[in-house]
């Protein structure tokens, strides 16, 4: 209730192609309703910053969430609540995400334009602090194919059925790499994420500079960036697009 | 298309019934009688209101006459065959009759209260124009239920029972006299998908307007004054009752039935009303637009009548005081048998669905008016209790009343809230008015109302979006999808002959059945033994599947041939929990992509040679059982 507006139970829900977006406890996250799929999320909890030693420490840990360490920030207040109900019915803004805890703040803020999401990370550290790196990342579902919209590589941990399951659908032969490790690094800056239980592919674009990784072991796609700043703040950016079909991929 | 379909809802929904009714009238009138009124009042030029000051009356007995004439064709002659060419034949008779007896009307009186007309029509456009907000296609989930009937009697088929008519209804909330008259409206259209899409959002949008000026005409009456009318059409336009009622938006028979109360409960409040039997013959026509909410209609009219009535023959009694005993008495009594009785059950336990604590229904209270209502209407019933009006003490009196049934806790009381929005919002305007008469217009009065009209605004937008939120599908809030609409228009190209029948899982088939006029397996209300049937088939190999369809049929028509619809909202039912996909509650309500592996499940079924697949595409496949 705000200002003598009962709000929606559940916060503005967005769609993005066939996916709808909204905001939860531990940020944002990407789904079809009604259907057994995953949830593609864009968390603190797996987003990352290196420090110089080469330590990599999530934005909030996994300790710092389950004893609420942390505060989720309904922005603007009451009448901020209502600017957001009204602004996600009118399509003119994307759900956000915000959280505080001791010393950082992050916020993750959406821009929607047809089948694609664009989500900005912002951090502000109350202190400048010194890092060699940051991670932005998408977290993926277990039974997602992972592969190069161009090269056609998979870089999941996928059967050969699965393979030939996709190929009678997708009309293309997606094909295994050898020698991968749990953590890979990818040639281009885009990757391509089709789930069978869902009727869509999710195609994931970084910044040109940062390179783009699949972390094999927590279902991540990670774009890094490697700079060593000393800074308060710090900004960061994917975009990921819902596709229906193969052609238009390359669009 | 738009402006020839509102042609058609205007002339053949508003006004032919209005002829009709006028025109029997007329002619049961004694010829003295007739002579001496036309004697004594040609001279006048009528206001526009005294012409049709009995107009809503007259509307209903049109809309009676309209279904007297088809009962009689079916139950005497036995067949409605040249129904609807009767209809138009009796349609230019009764314009012969009215024009004979068409009074002059004061011209320069009637373009004021045609600008009133044009302000409600352009405040139900802005507000349907934000409701359509990416949803280009009709937001009321029933409509395609009754869309069925609809094309079911143009293609020859009546009953008094729906569940006769079609196995969509296998519980008689009504008898099909909405339908009838959206039938006259539609005749003789081709009932294409598009066009019932079409003829589904004018004609409610026209129903939004009548609901407009019921709002005015109401609060004119209780508040006594056409300011209050107005802040009572705003509200009446702006506030949507966003649960299980969905007066305003929303045309079907209970919020028909709603309106047509209101604008009969106005006149018969109103100063100067004189009681004529011929009313109580037109009020028949609520109860047989919706059983319970035209019959609670009823009970309440004619009670107003009677008061009416017996003050005319000198009664001196006060009826306030019976009023108010027998009201807390029923509310009392009913609130305590409400508590007892489980009817949860009931409509394969749907009822229970629509059940709500107080707590819920505070909460539903607020999500629609906010915390206003705490300040409003107790502001409203001081200002109706000073004026003392008749009108304002019968709203009272039935507010109460319809207050007190909603507090009870049978299933579906929340239907009530059609007639009761009418009274609640005449008093809030009453409310607010008591306020704002006492403010100078000026910089601070302007401000308030701005403001007003600011918070009125977003609390509409917010309810909206509260409403169409879990509805998002490709950038829209929907029930269907582009998909429905051309498959719709394929099933019907191929399969619009008797003798198919459609099965599908209950939304799909409720859907697809309201767009093409194909006969499903029950819609939306499918008998849980073919739900389970379906399901069971869907989970096993094709051959079993095969067997459970021949299993499902039609008990009203027979079936020679059956197609399976599989979309992906089939196997958003099946994955479903059984407490939801065996029931009634449970819908599918916006559209599903086939997925992958959804795929591979058609693929095998198709490939069985006693499926044939007739069409696919990533939304649905269209497989003929041989």
């Amino acid at each position: 209730m705000a200002w003598g507006i009962r709000l929606p139970y559940q916060y503005p829900v967005v769609s993005v192609g066939l996916y709808q977006m909204s905001e939860f406890e531990s940020g944002l996250s990407l789904y079809q309703t009604g259907k057994q799929g995953p949830y593609y999320s864009l968390s603190p909890l797996n987003d990352y910053i290196v420090d110089t030693t080469g330590n990599r420490m999530p934005l909030l840990s996994g300790g710092e969430f389950v004893n609420g360490e942390y505060e989720w920030v309904k922005g603007g207040g009451k009448l901020g609540e209502i600017e957001k109900v009204i602004q996600a019915y009118l399509g003119t803004s994307g759900p956000s995400y915000e959280m505080v805890k001791d010393g950082l703040r992050v916020k993750y803020e959406t821009r929607i334009e047809g089948n694609e999401v664009e989500v900005v990370r912002r951090q502000l550290w109350e202190k400048a602090r010194r890092w060699s790196g940051q991670g932005m990342t998408l977290r993926f579902g277990v039974d997602d194919v992972v592969f190069d919209p161009v090269s056609l590589a998979v870089y999941s941990w996928s059967q050969e059925s699965e393979l030939d399951f996709l190929e009678a659908f997708l009309g293309r032969r997606l094909m295994q790499v050898e020698g991968l490790t749990n953590y890979q690094l990818l040639p281009r800056n885009s990757v391509a994420i089709v789930n069978p239980n869902l009727a869509s592919i999710l195609v994931v674009e970084i910044p040109e500079g940062n390179r783009l990784a699949v972390d094999r072991e927590y279902h991540l796609i990670e774009s890094v960036e490697q700079r060593q700043e000393l800074g308060q703040e710090s900004e960061s950016w994917l975009k990921i697009r819902a596709v229906n079909n193969w052609e238009e991929i390359g669009k | 298309m738009m402006f020839l379909i509102s042609f058609q809802v205007i002339w053949w929904w508003y006004v032919m019934p209005l002829v009709w009714g006028r025109g029997l009238r007329l002619l049961m009138t004694r010829k003295s009688e007739k002579k001496g009124w036309e004697r004594l009042k040609f001279w006048k030029r009528k206001e526009v209101e005294e012409v049709i000051e009995d107009g809503v009356f007259d509307w209903a007995m049109g809309g009676l006459a309209y279904l007297g004439v088809i009962v009689l064709m079916k139950y005497g002659l036995g067949s409605i065959g040249g129904y609807f060419g009767l209809v138009w034949l009796v349609s230019v008779l009764m314009m012969m009759v009215n024009l004979a007896h068409w009074p002059r009307i004061n011209l320069k009186t009637f373009g004021m209260r045609l600008a009133g007309l044009g302000l409600v029509v352009i405040l139900a456009g802005l507000v349907t124009w934000w409701w359509r907000y990416k949803s280009p296609y009709p937001l009321n989930w029933d409509w395609y239920q009754h869309q069925s009937l609809m094309s079911l009697i143009e293609k020859g088929k009546f009953s008094l029972l729906a569940s006769q008519m079609s196995n969509t209804f296998g519980f008689n909330s009504y008898p099909p006299t909405f339908h009838l008259l959206g039938a006259i409206a539609q005749f003789p259209a081709k009932l294409t998908p598009e066009y019932v899409v079409m003829f589904w959002k004018v004609a409610s949008f026209w129903h939004f307007v009548v609901v407009g000026v019921a709002s005015f005409w109401v609060g004119k009456v209780i508040g006594g004054s056409k300011w209050v009318g107005m802040v009572a059409m705003v509200m009446g336009i702006f506030w949507f009752d966003s649960s299980v009622s969905f007066t305003n938006l929303f045309w079907l028979p209970q919020t028909s039935a709603a309106t047509i109360f209101a604008m009969m409960w106005a006149r018969m409040t109103e100063e100067g009303y004189r009681f004529k039997w011929g009313h109580v013959a037109s009020i028949v026509m609520l109860p047989l637009m919706h059983y319970v909410v035209g019959g609670l209609a009823v009970v309440i009219l004619v009670a107003v009548m009677g008061q009416r009535w017996l003050k005319e023959k000198g009664w001196k009694g006060s009826y306030v005081e019976i009023g108010v005993a027998m009201v807390l008495l029923a509310a009392i009594g009913g609130v305590m048998l409400s508590y007892q009785v489980d009817l949860s059950e009931l409509n394969q336990g749907e009822a229970g669905k629509f059940m709500y604590s107080l707590e819920e229904k505070r909460e539903k209270l607020e999500q629609v008016y906010g915390y206003g209502v705490y300040l409003l209407l107790p502001l409203g019933v001081v200002a109706v209790w000073r004026r003392r009006t008749l009108a304002g003490e019968w709203g009272l009196l039935v507010l109460v009343g319809l207050m007190a049934v909603m507090v009870s806790n049978f299933p579906y009381v929340l239907k009530f809230f059609t007639l009761g929005r009418f009274l609640l919002h005449a008093l809030m305007a009453s409310g607010l008015w008591l306020l704002a008469e006492r403010m100078r217009w000026g910089i601070a009065k302007s401000m308030v109302v701005i403001g007003l009209g600011g918070v009125m605004m977003g609390m509409m937008i917010v309810n909206f979006e509260t409403w169409k939120t879990g509805l998002w599908y490709q950038g829209e809030y929907t029930h269907i999808a582009d998909e429905d609409i051309e498959m719709a228009r394929l099933i019907q190209q191929r399969y619009g002959q008797e003798g198919v029948l459609l099965i599908s899982d209950p939304s799909t088939q409720f859907i697809w059945e309201g767009l093409s006029g194909v006969d499903s397996a029950g819609g939306a209300y499918m008998p849980r033994i073919y739900r389970e049937l379906l399901s069971d088939g869907l989970n096993q190999d094709a051959e079993q599947l095969a067997g459970r369809l021949r299993l499902i049929g039609d008990p009203l028509y027979r079936v020679e041939k059956r197609v399976l619809v599989i979309s992906g909202r089939t196997f958003a039912w099946l994955e479903a929990a059984d407490e939801d996909k065996y029931y009634f509650h449970f819908n599918i309500w916006s559209p599903r992509e086939l997925s992958l592996n959804n795929w591979e499940v058609v693929s095998k079924i198709a490939s069985y040679p006693e499926f044939e697949l007739v069409f696919a595409s990533s939304y649905a496949a269209i497989i003929e059982l041989k």
